[in-house]
Parts: structure tokens; C-alpha cells; sequence
């Protein structure tokens, strides 16, 4: 295996840190030999809402200050509140408020993008509308991207969580749909193999479109704990020649406890792969 | 001894989040269930910083269906809000807390849950726990001014909460005392500590207002009847023994229940009916 990735290119994120302070991710990025992050935009560690953004410049100054580069941010909206997809019109604006001052936010971290995904729409109503909905969200988000500089990073989710945007053909219609200059694709590893598809099938459709990774093994686990074909997925980033980064978004509950340790495993099997 | 009928048994709205309150509440009606445990999160309740929905329309919807609210549950499982985040300086958490309690009055309900999570793991123990204290009493007496009663319910999914067990409970009343808000035991974390219903109605009397009745995969999560390993007959024979008069609560919640979380509902009715008739 040939296959040779830049050590910048492997982002640890703070999702499994959030029972922790940030500074105690940070820090444990620093230790763990990190060199770059993507910053999961989510409570307690930063507040975003419709009605504004926390100041950045405590992960900006905190991530300089331990030489590490910001190399994406997700607007989180998996839990409550707010999502892409919202049907109650008054619920509406304020969830594309807080997406946009998510992506500001990400702007101001210096990230070159923002995940999402495509959001859902109520299982007892018409699915054609929620897609509607949700490609006319993105689009004005896409827009807001532009403006700031970003790209905006769709993503796949489970069917366990949305019928909107789970399958790749629902990614492509959905890209088609939006067909804007700020919208890439970052496909996460999770969802991806949950849903049966391959990482290859993903980059023979999107190509170069592809920005980023969520990068985890199986459900969200930590890289060496999930039974992924890590070698496979290597040699099609090689072959499609993928410079960007593998963000490491695991989020199984089992981790929280002890997240450094979990990323120590992960950086531990990925290093076979970094020059 | 007075068996307990299908009309004492609620259910919880949390496992719907992909289906409109309408579907839920229909559910509940068909299925014989009479309360309504309404979980105050998105889609069905906002509340937030800033706003928050009607109550009293929410009232409505469910009296409407034929069904009652008996309490309500503030949602901190995201971590927006959260008990261990009111003192903060931007003073979110306090005003999100304080929409919650004027919701669950219009709402008419006597009852408000929490969980006591938010409290950061690299802080001491001690620290934690001292804060924990502080700010369950003063939720306590702030929860009596909107002519509610606040109830702590044990969970373990979230380590940054710190009521997990019947001894975590009983150590906060005992600190507490009168200034102790009131319990909730949530039967499908038991496990977690080798705790029996029969410990938890010994150990806190009268302190314990609500039982929600779950099942559990000993995974950590709350399960419905007929999907896992507790004996509903067994709960049901200890609360009609010792005529237990609180709320029962049969809220399930499983990320996988909910693609068709009525198929989960009707497991319980049925386990309910089987058992009682």
C-alpha cells in the first residue's frame, strides 16, 4: 500500500470532547501530535443560535497557539432545534439564521468549509416536499457561503435519521437540484458504509467536488474499532488523488468518557498511512 | 389491592421526532394509553433563549384528543441549556429554564423533569456535585414560583449529569433537605447499579412523585416492553402492592424506534394489556 497521506490531512474534531471543556481538547490535539482540527460547532463548547455567534477568536487564538490549522467547521443540527429541513414556516427563518451565522462563524475560524447535511422532513408527510424544502434551504445557505468565502459541505446522513439525503443518488438529485458554485460534498464514512454503499462509488460521482471527509470507522467509532476497509478506502483516495481532510467524527457514546484515548487508537492506525 | 388500570399509564412524545404531534397523540388515543408525558424538544415544543411556543396550545392539542398532560420534561440532552450552565455569564441557560417553567404552566401541568447534566468532566467531582446542589435547590424554589413541582430523574447515557443512581438521589435529598426537589426513578437504568423498584419506593417515600416505566437491553437505553429484559409483571406487582399513587410513565427512547415508534407503543399497550387486562 503506496498510499501516503500528509499528517495535516488527518483533523481530529471535539464532538466525543463535549463533556469536556475545549481547552481540554485542545490540548489533547496538541499532545496526541495533531496538526489540524475541524471544529464541531456544537454546545457546550461554542454557541450559535438564530439570533447570533460567540466571539471565535478563542479557537482561533487557542488553535494558533498550539500550531494547529482549522480545516473545517460543522454547523451541528442532528439534535434538536435546528435542521435544513424544518416544515413550521415560523421555525423556519430562525433555522436558516443559524446556519448562516454558522457559516459566518466558519469564516471567521479560517475554515475553507461548513458541513451539513440535508436535513428531514416529517415521516407522516410528503417526502417530495420536504426535498423542496431542504434544496431551497441550501441554495440560500449556499449563497451566504459566497459570501463569506466558504464552501458549503453536504453530507450524507442514516436512514435512521432523515428520508431526504441518505443514499448517494439522494446526494446527486439533491446537488443537481441546488446546483450552486458553493456546494461541495463530504461524505461520511459512517453513513456511507450504513448504508451499504463504497467510498469509490461516491468519488466516481462527484470527483473533484469532494472537499472533505467525515472519516470513521463503521458507526462513528474510532478508527481500529469498527471493522472498516481501511486499506480499500486509502487506495481510492490515492487513486482519485484526495488532498483534503479526513475529519474524525466519532461520536460513539462509549468514547465520551475518554475521548483522547480514542483519538491516541485512531492516529495510531492512520499513522501507517501518513508519510 | 386495586390492580392498575391502562388509563394510569402515559407516554412520551420524544420518540416521535419524525412525526407530527397529531400522529403521536393519535397513537396514544388508539392505543389506550390516558397521559401524556409531553418532552418539551423540537419538533413538537420550542423553547429557547429567546421564545417559546404557547402552552396553552399545546394544552388544547392534547385535551382535544381525548388524552391528559402530566408533566413535562425540560429537553437539556443537547446541551444548549442545561442545569450546569445556568450560573453562566450570558445568562442563556437561566432564561431558557425560566420559558420552560412558564410553558409547563400554561401547559397545566404540576410536574417539570430535568436531568442534573452540564457539569463538565474536567472540573473536580467535588466542585461539580457542590454546584449541582446549589443549583437544584434554587430550581426548586424558581419552579414554585410558576406553581410547579421540580422532579430530578436518574438517567446514565450522559456522565456530565450527575444523578444516576438511587444512592446519587438519596445523597441530594439528604444535602438538600427541605430544599430538595422531588424524584423520578427511571426503571431501565436500574441495572446500571443493581437497584429494585422496592429500594427506590423504601428509600425515598414520598420524595418519588413519578416511576417511568422502561425497559432496558442493558445498553443504556430506555426500551419499550417486549424489547428487553425487566418483567413489567414483576414492577406492576410491587406498585400495586405498595398502592403506588404517582405518575407511570412508559416513554421509550431509542434512536432505532424512531422510523415507526408506534410499533413500539403497541408492544407496551400490549404487554399492559396482557398483564392487566
Amino acid at each position: 500500500m503506496d498510499m501516503k497521506l500528509r499528517h495535516d490531512q488527518i483533523a481530529g474534531m471535539n464532538l466525543i470532547y463535549k463533556w469536556h471543556s475545549f481547552e481540554y481538547f485542545l490540548d489533547a490535539m496538541q499532545e496526541l501530535g495533531f496538526e489540524s482540527i475541524s471544529i464541531w460547532g456544537g454546545p457546550p463548547h461554542f454557541d450559535c443560535d438564530w439570533k447570533g455567534w460567540q466571539d471565535t477568536s478563542y479557537i482561533r487564538k487557542g488553535a494558533e497557539h498550539r500550531n494547529l490549522k482549522i480545516t473545517g467547521f460543522l454547523a451541528t443540527s442532528t439534535n434538536y432545534r435546528y435542521q435544513v429541513g424544518v416544515t413550521e414556516p415560523e421555525h423556519r427563518e430562525r433555522a436558516f439564521q443559524y446556519f448562516a451565522n454558522g457559516i459566518r462563524a466558519a469564516a471567521e475560524c479560517g475554515s475553507p468549509s461548513v458541513g451539513i447535511n440535508t436535513g428531514w422532513g416529517y415521516r407522516d408527510m410528503d417526502r417530495e416536499e420536504a426535498f423542496k424544502r431542504c434544496a431551497d434551504m441550501l441554495y440560500r445557505l449556499c449563497d451566504v457561503c459566497r459570501e463569506n468565502g466558504v464552501y458549503l459541505a453536504l453530507e450524507s446522513l442514516k436512514s435512521l435519521e432523515t428520508t431526504v439525503g441518505v443514499t448517494l443518488s439522494d446526494i446527486k438529485r439533491m446537488a443537481d437540484e441546488i446546483n450552486h458554485p458553493s456546494l461541495r460534498i463530504m461524505p461520511d464514512t459512517g453513513a456511507v458504509s450504513y448504508n451499504g454503499e463504497r467510498l469509490e462509488e461516491w468519488f466516481q460521482v462527484f470527483g473533484e467536488k469532494i472537499i472533505a471527509l467525515h472519516f470513521v470507522d463503521g458507526m462513528h467509532q474510532a478508527w481500529g474499532d469498527g471493522g472498516s476497509p481501511l486499506a480499500d478506502m486509502m487506495q481510492t483516495l490515492e487513486q482519485h488523488g484526495f488532498k483534503g481532510p479526513l475529519m474524525l467524527e466519532t461520536s460513539a457514546g462509549k468514547y465520551m468518557t475518554d475521548p483522547k484515548e480514542a483519538d491516541r487508537k485512531a492516529m495510531a492506525v492512520l499513522s501507517r498511512f501518513v508519510k | 389491592m386495586e390492580k392498575i388500570s391502562m388509563s394510569r399509564f402515559g407516554n412520551c412524545n420524544e420518540h416521535y421526532r419524525f412525526y407530527t404531534m397529531e400522529h403521536f397523540l393519535l397513537n396514544q388515543k388508539r392505543l389506550g394509553f390516558g397521559a401524556v408525558h409531553l418532552f418539551g424538544g423540537t419538533p413538537h415544543v420550542w423553547i429557547d433563549a429567546y421564545r417559546k411556543d404557547e402552552g396553552a396550545d399545546m394544552k388544547s392539542q392534547i385535551s382535544d384528543a381525548g388524552l391528559r398532560c402530566a408533566s413535562f420534561m425540560i429537553e437539556t440532552s443537547s446541551m444548549r441549556y442545561s442545569l450546569g450552565l445556568i450560573r453562566e455569564a450570558d445568562g442563556k441557560s437561566r432564561a431558557y429554564f425560566d420559558r420552560c417553567y412558564a410553558y409547563a404552566a400554561e401547559l397545566g401541568v404540576e410536574l417539570v423533569h430535568l436531568q442534573a447534566n452540564g457539569y463538565c468532566l474536567d472540573d473536580s467531582i467535588e466542585s461539580r456535585k457542590n454546584r449541582m446542589l446549589e443549583d437544584l435547590a434554587r430550581e426548586k424554589h424558581r419552579a414554585e414560583e410558576f406553581g410547579l413541582k421540580l422532579s430530578v430523574v436518574n438517567r446514565t447515557g450522559d456522565a456530565t449529569n450527575l444523578i444516576r443512581s438511587l444512592t446519587d438521589m438519596q445523597e441530594m435529598v439528604a444535602a438538600l433537605g427541605e430544599d430538595a426537589p422531588c424524584c423520578t426513578a427511571e426503571t431501565a437504568f436500574f441495572y446500571a447499579f443493581g437497584e429494585t423498584l422496592d429500594q427506590w419506593l423504601d428509600g425515598l417515600g414520598e420524595k418519588l412523585v413519578q416511576i417511568n416505566l422502561t425497559n432496558t437491553l442493558f445498553d443504556g437505553g430506555r426500551h419499550a416492553w417486549g424489547d428487553g429484559y425487566l418483567n413489567m409483571g414483576d414492577l406492576l406487582d410491587t406498585l400495586e402492592q405498595r398502592n403506588y399513587q404517582g405518575e407511570l410513565n412508559c416513554g421509550c427512547m431509542v434512536r432505532s424506534y424512531m422510523q415507526k415508534p408506534w410499533l413500539w407503543d403497541e408492544s407496551t399497550a400490549e404487554q399492559i394489556s396482557f398483564l392487566r387486562g
